[in-house]
């Protein structure tokens, strides 16, 4: 055995632990979750569930409920992370430009994201309220007070809210990596651009944009997945309603386990929801990639 | 190079040490091994009273710890019952908790999932036995075995404000027609103040509690619950005649559409701010007047009345009781009967329920001086009008019923269609019952 193969064999007794770690939580519940999706597991017949094949996924596919829900979190998703970046990359520019009386602004713009998410819905919760609440106040006092209702619990509306309170939360964590990015962004770069006379949207197209594309891949690829796994932003706020009208996949993987019992069929929807992401997460690594 | 060795082993040596322990805590949760077989080994109470921030928490664990002998855990599980339900479904079977409280749906739940024991051996010799009130012990009895021995109950009735019924000459309700005529009445003749309110949020427990109080006066029973299986008996006719209470309530002026998807916070917290003349609700509500004087003197303001009766129905209401059963996987069942015994003994029942303003299903609590003021004598009087659940697990029935309902509000559909759909689905609940 060589040095580089006892170096290698050390990295490897090294890491052994993690791997044994991971396999436990990681690996583990994934494949108990595959297997429970082929059952019919349910609280009240643990012990002896009955391997039913395909029945799971069939009533999934074949479940008119469950495209709606399908369709609504991939808007869910498009739209928040969308509004996210695009507000995020904004916010991060401006921030960049060093503008005199921003400084304060860099120490309190996280404060959204480190609101707990239960703190979060309480607060827009009460500012939706009919009487009291900011966005009806705020409208009164401008005369539309025919426009103030319970933003959270009118079926026209509480979808936005859900979209907005994932935007209101998260942005400040896109300004803050993107911002981090540009910073990294060489100088000599915009300075030779200058000298060939490049405009303002020239710069940010072939040197702002490029230089933080992994930065954006990463929160982007974070965001995807957590808004469409995302489930008590709506547990608390709407509980899925009004009339389901901001029910998502994930709403109904807790209602499948935890209202119903019925852990197959939660398990088989959760397998779906990971190979949607998995899908997602590969493709999209490989544009990027390909793209540089 | 010997010490780079050494180092080298020592960290692996450090980091399977730490997977050991992983392991161990993650073994334990999945498969129910790896505990101690302490002789005196603490015993695990789950009780919501003991850990949900209100203002008699301190002094329910005060008697607690001052009048248990047993060797207990200081962590009294987690605060709500939802949290409490998805513990006990994971992990019951590995013995923790050993005494555990909960609402009578999760008590048919866990008790179809043979999660928890039946108490029959016990409470048979039990001293204080006789002091119960029977229905609450009916309301906790499955196939003729008890499961829970109850600590408090409550019945829903119309709580109103009396000043504003005075100052405008109103009756108080007696029928349906006559709530929602009147809470239409107060509408118009109060600016800042709505007639009713009813809690129409997805997924929220309080909806489904409302909707029953009044389908129970209807029909005693939604299911028939038998040997043979559970058979829905509730009718279209039924349903959309409560269905129709919602939209008439909404659409004749007594609840303003803006509060469509309300929870129960908005409820409880609007009545005793004033917001709202007239509220079904139990009695817990009488805890907003601790520390807060313009609560209390709204609480002070109400006049407690019977549910209005449906047109064809019976006085009925729903009615609440909470038990505290023992884990059917408890290593100590003798020990956890002596821990359940003394969470529910008359002193502990006293603590809690006339803190809560909620009644006690022991005769020997409600007589004591503690629990004798106008406020649960006012509940008192009506408990005979209580009905309890069908002896089954609700949580998908729950779901349905709101989502008729918020069809109904929302007028997606009319309530005899949203009655139909309701009865359907019930229906093909009730065949995997």
């Amino acid at each position: 055995m060589n040095a580089d193969e006892k170096e290698a064999r050390l990295g490897y007794l090294i890491l052994l632990p993690v791997f044994l770690t991971f396999a436990l939580v990681i690996f583990f519940p994934t494949i108990k979750a595959l297997l429970d999706s082929f059952s019919n597991l349910s609280l009240y017949n643990k012990q002896n569930p009955a391997f039913i094949g395909l029945k799971n996924y069939v009533g999934l596919f074949t479940n008119s409920a469950f495209w709606q829900y399908v369709v609504r979190t991939f808007v869910l998703v498009f739209l928040a992370v969308g509004l996210q970046y695009v507000l995020g990359l904004a916010l991060a520019l401006l921030l960049n430009e060093e503008l005199p009386g921003l400084k304060w602004a860099k120490s309190i713009i996280m404060i959204p994201w480190v609101i707990p998410v239960a703190a979060m819905v309480v607060m827009f919760n009460w500012m939706s309220t009919p009487d009291y609440g900011l966005f009806n106040m705020i409208l009164s006092s401008i005369g539309l007070e025919e426009m103030t209702r319970y933003w959270l619990g009118d079926k026209a509306f509480a979808f936005a809210m859900v979209v907005l309170m994932h935007v209101w939360r998260n942005m400040p964590f896109y300004a803050m990596m993107l911002y981090a990015a540009l910073k990294a962004v060489p100088k000599i770069q915009y300075e030779a651009a200058n000298i060939d006379g490049a405009n303002a949207w020239q710069k940010f197209k072939h040197i702002t944009l490029p230089n933080i594309k992994y930065p954006s891949m990463i929160v982007i690829v974070l965001h995807v997945l957590w808004t469409f796994n995302n489930f008590d932003v709506i547990y608390l706020s709407t509980g899925g309603g009004p009339v389901g009208k901001t029910e998502v996949l994930a709403t109904q993987v807790y209602q499948m386990a935890w209202t119903n019992y019925e852990y197959g069929k939660a398990s088989a929807l959760g397998i779906v929801m990971m190979l949607a992401m998995l899908a997602f997460s590969t493709i999209y690594i490989k544009l990027v990639r390909s793209d540089s | 190079m010997l010490k780079k060795k050494v180092m080298s082993l020592a960290l692996v040596l450090f980091l399977l040490a730490g997977t050991v322990i992983v392991l161990d805590s993650q073994a334990h949760a999945f498969f129910g091994f790896g505990d101690d077989d302490d002789e005196d080994k603490a015993l695990t109470l789950w009780h919501t009273e003991f850990v949900t921030e209100w203002p008699g928490r301190a002094d329910v664990i005060d008697y607690f710890e001052k009048n248990n002998d047993l060797n207990v855990k200081k962590d009294y599980g987690p605060a709500n019952y939802r949290d409490i339900a998805q513990k006990m479904a994971i992990q019951a079977n590995t013995g923790d908790p050993d005494v555990v409280e909960g609402v009578l749906g999760q008590m048919f739940s866990y008790q179809k999932a043979e999660l928890i024991m039946h108490l029959d051996k016990y409470f048979k010799d039990y001293e204080a036995k006789d002091t119960y009130l029977k229905n609450a012990l009916d309301a906790l009895t499955v196939d003729g075995k008890l499961y829970g021995i109850p600590y408090n109950t409550n019945v829903r009735l119309l709580l109103y404000r009396k000043s504003i019924f005075e100052e405008h000459n109103l009756d108080v309700p007696k029928n349906w027609d006559e709530l929602v005529q009147t809470a239409a009445k107060i509408n118009k003749l109060e600016s800042n103040m709505q007639g009713f309110m009813f809690t129409t949020k997805s997924r929220e427990v309080r909806a489904f509690q409302e909707f029953m109080s009044f389908y129970l006066q209807l029909n005693r029973n939604m299911f028939d619950v038998s040997d043979s299986g559970v058979e829905l008996v509730a009718t279209e006719d039924q349903l959309a005649q409560v269905l129709n209470l919602y939209k008439d309530m909404f659409f004749e002026g007594g609840i303003n559409l803006d509060e469509r998807g309300a929870d129960w916070k908005a409820l409880d917290y609007g009545y005793t701010s004033g917001k709202y003349a007239m509220v079904t609700v139990g009695p817990w509500i009488w805890g907003h007047r601790n520390g807060n004087q313009d609560r209390a003197e709204i609480l002070d303001d109400t006049g407690i009345a019977a549910v209005p009766v449906a047109k064809n129905g019976k006085p009925g209401t729903y009615m609440e009781v909470k038990p505290i059963m023992i884990n059917k996987y408890s290593d100590q069942p003798d020990k956890a009967w002596e821990l359940l015994k003394t969470v529910t003994s008359k002193g502990m029942q006293t603590t809690i329920d006339s803190k809560r303003g909620v009644l006690s299903p022991r005769k020997d609590v409600m007589n004591s001086e503690a629990m004798d003021n106008w406020w649960l004598s006012g509940f008192a009087e009506h408990m005979d009008t209580g009905v309890a659940l069908d002896p089954i697990s609700w949580e998908r029935q729950q779901n349905v019923i709101i989502k008729a309902i918020q069809r109904t509000i929302y007028k997606e559909e009319s309530p005899e269609e949203a009655a139909d759909w309701l009865h359907g689905k019930l229906a093909e609940i009730a065949n995997t019952l």
